[in-house]
């Protein structure tokens, strides 16, 4: 196994839920972190409270430009790059007959192309480095959740996209696999239409009997997957289920 | 110190993972029908391991062998296996009852034993070592590849029905690895060769990545993960159609 201390990683949507997560948990094992998403403040937040170790830059996947300046800072502040997490992503949904052309473009473009482009791009780096790069399914590509199909399609293709590339880019020394989380408590949820933090919070914890392990997830206990994946150099187009058995069965009467 | 099993522990990946709980903190119990080589492997190890004759297809041997434990164990690894290989129509009834009985039956009752100790101990994790022959079929592997589906389902079965518990299931599906069972495979190089082409990382695995696996599954680290199986493969079970030719023109196809 790769030692995580001392490598440099950049995750993308570390700014909040299970990016932030992610990044707390990088830099905990010793690694140079950099964190980039569209808002600010919120990665002034993450990156005041983590230290010199994390960098903060603003910068949106879905913008070639931003990409560049993003890849630019991870390269600067870590000494190269090992691992790429794309994290980012945001959801939108709606009943069929109501979806809107714009935001499903939209997306698409935020959860499936912004990622696959600053993959490509970080791929140089990579090659370099013999790294990896994570990706983020969910648990919507196991299980189906009425109205929530914009969102399921696109984690559909990341996980599409792992196997992929994993068989593409292995030759080069590079992996690629695939984290899928199930019903972790972050601010999706609320831009989900799922109400108040708190209604939120009362709704996931409704849930949680539908799981094996009888509770919802934490953010820090995906982060422990990803970790893993970063470090594990025999491991490629894996995707590990996160959710403490969620997705599993059909009845459990 | 907490307490990890682990089956077919006196040679190969088996004797691996052992090593690895040993360095991991755990105090290892070596468990194999060749008492002598898990007393070997045990040895090898030091104070905090010990070696036990156990045959997993035998309920009062298994039985036995947990009454025997000091304590209930935090890791139990379902390691020990067996292949025969031949083609379907000719196979030994014989040959597929024997690896049936090793690779399933002995998965299942050395997991319900240890559910029985963890339980009141407040929880524990088991990790099952299946295949990738459990993810995908490979021909003349005789009921090799139906016993690793089987165990991948089964391990789906028990982490629902002991998630309450808090004992977590979960299994490590192995690609090619340079070590135990396949030694005699990789013995000839050109078979060596053939077989490292096809895997997009171009290298066989090691038992040690394995163990790697195990040892995440086990650990605080995976507290949220149960149900699962994780490919240790190099990308094989993903790679199917990596190596179909096609002209370096043709970018795309249809409308």
């Amino acid at each position: 196994m790769k030692d995580i201390a001392g490598t440099s990683i950049l995750v993308t949507g570390g700014g909040s839920g299970i990016g932030a997560g992610v990044a707390r948990t990088l830099v905990e094992r010793g690694a140079r972190v950099t964190v980039s998403g569209r808002r600010e403040h919120r990665l002034k937040e993450v990156a005041g409270e983590l230290g010199p170790a994390c960098l903060a830059v603003a910068g949106d996947v879905t913008v070639a430009a931003d990409r560049e300046r993003l890849l630019a800072a991870a390269l600067e502040h870590g000494g190269g790059l090992d691992t790429l997490v794309n994290a980012a992503g945001n959801m939108y949904r709606g009943a069929l007959d109501e979806l809107d052309e714009r935001q499903m473009l939209d997306l698409y473009h935020s959860n499936v192309v912004g990622p696959t482009q600053l993959s490509g791009l970080a791929l140089p780096a990579l090659r370099e480095s013999r790294g990896s790069i994570v990706f983020f399914g969910s648990v919507h590509t196991q299980r189906a959740f009425p109205g929530a199909s914009p969102y399921a399609a696109t984690k559909g293709a990341l996980e599409t996209l792992t196997g992929v590339l994993a068989s593409e880019l292995g030759p080069q020394g590079v992996r690629v696999n695939c984290v899928r989380p199930g019903a972790v408590f972050t601010e999706i949820n609320e831009r989900a239409g799922l109400g108040t933090a708190e209604e939120a919070h009362a709704r996931l914890r409704g849930l949680a009997g539908a799981h094996a392990l009888g509770r919802i997830g934490t953010a820090e206990e995906v982060a422990e997957a990803v970790v893993y994946l970063a470090c594990a150099e025999w491991v490629t187009g894996s995707i590990l289920t996160v959710d403490g058995g969620l997705a599993l069965g059909v009845t459990q009467a | 110190m907490s307490l990890a099993v682990v089956t077919g522990a006196g040679s190969g990946i088996g004797a691996v993972i052992a090593r690895h709980a040993a360095k991991a903190g755990y105090r290892v119990a070596l468990w194999d029908v060749d008492e002598a080589a898990a007393r070997e492997v045990a040895s090898g190890i030091g104070e905090s391991a010990h070696a036990g004759k156990v045959d997993v297809t035998s309920e009062p041997s298994v039985a036995a062998a947990f009454a025997a434990l000091d304590e209930a164990p935090a890791l139990v690894v379902n390691n020990a296996g067996l292949v025969r290989f031949g083609p379907l129509r000719t196979l030994s009834l014989d040959d597929w009852d024997a690896v049936l009985k090793v690779n399933l039956t002995g998965t299942f009752l050395v997991s319900r034993h240890a559910a029985g100790l963890m339980e009141p101990a407040g929880g524990g994790a088991i990790v099952n070592i299946a295949s990738i022959n459990g993810i995908a079929a490979a021909p003349n592997a005789g009921a090799y590849t139906a016993t690793k589906a089987a165990v991948i389902r089964l391990t789906e079965q028990m982490s629902l029905e002991w998630g309450p518990a808090g004992i977590r299931v979960n299994t490590v599906a192995p690609g090619l690895i340079l070590a135990g069972m396949s030694d005699a495979i990789y013995a000839d190089e050109e078979v060596r060769e053939l077989r490292q082409a096809q895997v997009p990382l171009g290298r066989l695995g090691t038992a040690e990545q394995v163990a790697d696996c195990v040892l995440f599954l086990g650990s605080a680290g995976a507290a949220y993960i149960t149900g699962q199986t994780v490919a240790v493969d190099g990308g094989l079970t993903k790679a199917a159609l990596r190596n179909l030719a096609r002209p370096k023109t043709v970018d795309s196809v249809g409308a």
